[in-house]
């Protein structure tokens, strides 16, 4: 463990957007507001990089699952 | 009794009368077992992120209910064995509505403001520049059976954009996804 190379802990402090502000409700049909968790070939982002607090990075995985079953989201996004 | 909503996914294809009976038929296992539907929005025609059942698009339902929790199992083998409905998604609202309190509650009916039919050549007849210019053409439009109209009415915008754009680009499928993918 004292090989490997300095991890930069604190890169982004941001702060989680749902905890600043309370009343965006994390629905699963609110795709607009999913997509901004979600990168270009479907996966979820990471909570180290978006910045959610846990709780909300739960809640906001469960809305992207549901909504990838019933087809709102995709699961994967082919390259043409 | 707990509040539900769910979600149905049904083939884009279907009529009106389809749709009727087959909410028809939810809200009379809902009723019969002491619930009350609250709101049915039908969201109309839209691109879906992947095919389902070969289907590039399909119809969105949302159906909200008060219900007893022994209906679900019930409601759901229904819709499993509709054959129009291709997917739903039921989900527990944490909402809890005591039994005297129903009657007051008032359903409410939200459709596209045209029938889902005609979907395609309906949006070819139109220009891509739907959600802006929706209210100003809507009379015009509306004989043509036009689609995004329902923008203001609609609570969720959102499902009037993606449609009339896909369908021009529906010859070339693919690039029409990645398109709408840049685009949101």
């Amino acid at each position: 463990m004292s090989a490997t190379k300095p991890k930069r802990h604190f890169q982004k402090r941001k702060s989680c957007r749902f905890c600043a502000d309370k009343n965006i409700v994390l629905d699963y049909k609110e795709i607009k507001l999913l997509r901004n968790f979600v990168t270009e070939r479907g996966k979820i982002i990471p909570r180290r990089i978006s910045g959610n607090c846990a709780k909300h990075q739960r809640a906001l995985t469960g809305a992207i699952k549901r909504a990838r079953n019933i087809a709102l989201l995709p699961f994967t996004v082919q390259h043409a | 009794m707990r509040m539900y909503e769910i979600l149905l996914l049904l083939h884009p294809e279907i009529t009106d009368e389809r749709i009727s009976a087959i909410v028809g038929r939810m809200e009379g296992l809902i009723s019969g077992a002491g619930g009350k539907v609250t709101e049915i929005d039908q969201w109309g025609v839209r691109k879906l992120a992947y095919k389902v059942r070969k289907q590039p698009k399909g119809y969105y339902t949302l159906v909200k209910c008060a219900a007893p929790t022994a209906i679900l199992t019930e409601l759901e083998r229904t819709l499993k064995l509709t054959e129009d409905c291709l997917r739903f998604m039921t989900v527990n609202l944490e909402q809890e509505v005591e039994a005297a309190q129903l009657a007051t509650i008032e359903r409410v009916h939200k459709k596209p403001s045209q029938a889902p039919e005609e979907t395609e050549s309906a949006e070819e007849f139109y220009e891509p520049e739907a959600p802006a210019e929706a209210p100003a053409e809507e009379p015009a439009a509306e004989a043509a059976g036009e689609k995004p109209a329902p923008a203001p009415s609609e609570q969720a915008a959102a499902p009037s954009e993606p449609a009339p754009a896909p369908a021009e680009k529906a010859p070339d499928a693919p690039e029409g996804v990645e398109k709408k993918e840049e685009e949101k």
